[in-house]
């Protein structure tokens, strides 16, 4: 047999189509014979260790606050979902067939209203309508199959048919998982709009998203086998979208001060958790567009960008770190940190009358802060 | 053609045999039990069956699991309790999130695996032995453990795992297909069929100490009927020390 001949066999074989999967019904529970009867099963296991979690953030109003949101979108799934929210700086949630929501708390200060909030909340609810989970399970376990047939009938000895046959496998499953992405952020668009919200906000999400990607040259979002479409592409679809599902009554509805309310006193830990991944460009990013949407204040912003500097510290670092906590603490509600981290910094480049200053000053704003000891240590030394 | 049907016989003979093999891990110096006193708590087992696609993928069973569950269940409390003890059932609420034993059960779900990955040879017995766990067998879920024996009368904590996978019939049909292959090409494309891991653990409720430790592997018996199902109880509790 040749080789293209193997090939075209191996892609008839991995091509074929399982039924599509109708949407899952509200209240609905698979048959317990099932294979997703058995993906329940284990998530109603990973939902225990979600809800124990050590990494969980425990907050009771915040998760009322977002099941609230996936009620406005999920309507009739409303009561089959549950929400936890986990403590990993990063953009994303997931959802699983049984109805398990996860949201990072990064995601938290890369939204920038509820508007948007709730429009990755919708996709998530579009992947638990459609099955998306048991449909690409599915597809896997027809690929396999496949490819250990392909493997089977060539004998082992053609390796290149094989690989070939894996590739075309693997290339095909990805792209049924950016279908089942765009499928899903459909679903969440056409459910926030049909809420009131505004439309058009979805694709401030993915112009964020690719700003961050852009600015963070490590990052690799695009390639043959990711199985997310690039944001580029995203921000584009949810530009068109936006603008056809616009209405008279979902028009300008952000929801702004509500998401505020709801994340306010979170966010100095998410953005220290942000800061503390050590990707300056892309924290940058974060930074940036919370100060665009007004998110935080211009001193805020100084204050955690004196953080990126302070940590990177590399060449001409410090001198910046300075000038940004300098920012910081000009404002009316700097915290009590900025002062403590200037003294850091200066006390590192060597400015002992100044560094000392800032520390008093720090001591002075907090004075049952459970570094009291060590800050009151360098003081004595610089003192001397 | 006669010569094929006679190795495709002899593939599925492989394809459907298999071995199973225990290894029992007990302190330098056994534990002394009060032989006719011991009350045991059975904690709610951790139990998951797999199905294995021709691929080689694998799904979980919530139907084969239940079954399972319950007959090893039934077959591990009448064990017990011909070993001279007596048998409390945990209930499912021990485990509730806002249960204070919660913290317990996942403290032993992180030693037991421990002790079944690195020093009693993990999946398939085929793991190495880590070299600082070569000698001695010193584990402890510590004194909190009292607390649980003072809510539920008992002395002992058995936890019991399992993990165990059935092949499909298009799995065994491939593993059937590769030693055809192999008869004729002399390359042999490995092909496994089902699996069972599983341990179980026996902690003393007053130190927290493990005083025994059994890993099973095994690649007969189904556990989805009774009668392996019992079988296997029988294997997972060999050399108990009651």
């Amino acid at each position: 047999m040749t080789r293209p001949l193997l090939l075209v066999l191996a892609a008839a074989a991995l091509a074929c189509q399982s039924a599509p999967l109708a949407d899952i019904a509200p209240g609905e529970s698979p048959a317990l014979e099932s294979d997703e009867a058995g993906f329940w099963m284990s998530m109603e296991k990973a939902d225990h260790e979600l809800a124990t979690s050590g990494n969980r953030i425990r907050d009771p109003e915040l998760d009322a606050y977002l099941k609230g949101v996936i009620c406005r979108v999920a309507n009739e799934y409303c009561s089959a979902t549950r929400v936890y929210v986990m403590r990993q700086p990063d953009f994303n949630a997931s959802m699983a067939p049984n109805g398990t929501m996860v949201v990072w708390s990064g995601l938290l200060i890369r939204v920038q209203n509820e508007a948007q909030l709730a429009a990755v909340l919708g996709h998530e609810i579009g992947h638990y309508q459609r099955r998306h989970t048991l449909s690409i399970f599915r597809r896997a376990r027809a690929t396999t199959n496949g490819l250990m047939a392909i493997t089977l009938l060539t004998g082992g000895i053609v390796p290149a048919a094989a690989d070939a046959a894996m590739l075309i496998g693997l290339g095909t499953l990805m792209h049924h998982s950016r279908e089942q992405e765009s499928e899903a952020d459909t679903i969440g668009i056409e459910r926030i709009a049909a809420a009131g919200y505004d439309p058009r906000e979805v694709s401030e999400i993915w112009a964020g998203i690719a700003r961050e990607a852009k600015a963070d040259k490590q990052s690799s979002m695009a390639g043959f086998f990711a199985s997310h479409p690039a944001p580029e592409t995203r921000l584009r679809e949810m530009e068109a979208q936006g603008k056809r599902l616009l209405t008279p009554e979902n028009d300008r509805g952000t929801h702004t001060a509500e998401f505020d309310n709801a994340v306010v006193s979170l966010r100095p830990m998410l953005l220290s958790d942000e800061i503390a991944m050590r990707k300056h460009a892309r924290t940058n990013v974060v930074i940036d567009r919370l100060l665009e949407a007004e998110t935080i204040s211009l001193e805020a912003a100084a204050f955690y960008r004196g953080e990126l500097f302070r940590l990177r510290a590399e060449k001409g670092d410090d001198l910046l770190a300075i000038a940004q906590y300098r920012l910081a603490i000009s404002g009316p509600e700097a915290p009590a940190a900025a002062h403590r981290n200037l003294g850091l910094v200066l006390r590192r480049i060597g400015d002992g009358a100044l560094a000392r200053e800032a520390f008093q000053r720090y001591v002075e704003l907090a004075p049952e802060a459970n570094d009291r000891a060590m800050v009151d240590a360098y003081i004595q030394e610089l003192s001397k | 053609m006669r010569s094929m049907l006679i190795l495709a016989a002899a593939a599925l003979a492989v394809a459907t045999s298999g071995c199973t093999s225990t290894k029992v891990l007990k302190p330098d110096v056994p534990h002394r039990f009060d032989a006719g006193h011991a009350k045991f708590l059975l904690m709610p087992l951790d139990v998951e069956l797999l199905e294995l696609a021709a691929g080689g993928i694998t799904s979980p069973r919530a139907d084969w699991t239940a079954a399972a569950r319950g007959h090893l269940q039934k077959s591990i409390v009448e064990r017990l309790a011909k070993k001279n003890g007596t048998v409390v059932e945990a209930d499912e609420s021990l485990l509730s999130p806002d249960s204070q034993h919660l913290q317990l059960f996942k403290l032993h779900e992180a030693i037991g695996t421990s002790i079944f990955q690195f020093q009693a040879g993990g999946p398939n017995g085929q793991l190495q032995v880590l070299p600082t766990l070569e000698k001695g067998f010193d584990w402890s879920l510590g004194s909190s453990v009292k607390d649980l024996a003072q809510e539920t009368g008992t002395h002992y904590a058995m936890f019991v795992f399992v993990r165990d996978s059935y092949a499909t019939a298009g799995r065994k049909a491939a593993v059937v297909g590769a030693v055809l292959v192999a008869a004729v090409t002399g390359v042999y494309i490995p092909v496994g069929t089902g699996v069972r891991n599983a341990f179980a653990s026996l902690v003393d409720l007053e130190t927290g100490q493990v005083v025994w430790f059994n890993r099973l592997y095994s690649e007969t018996g189904d556990l989805r009927e009774e009668e392996p199902a019992a079988k296997a109880a029988e294997a997972l509790l060999e050399d108990f020390p009651l």
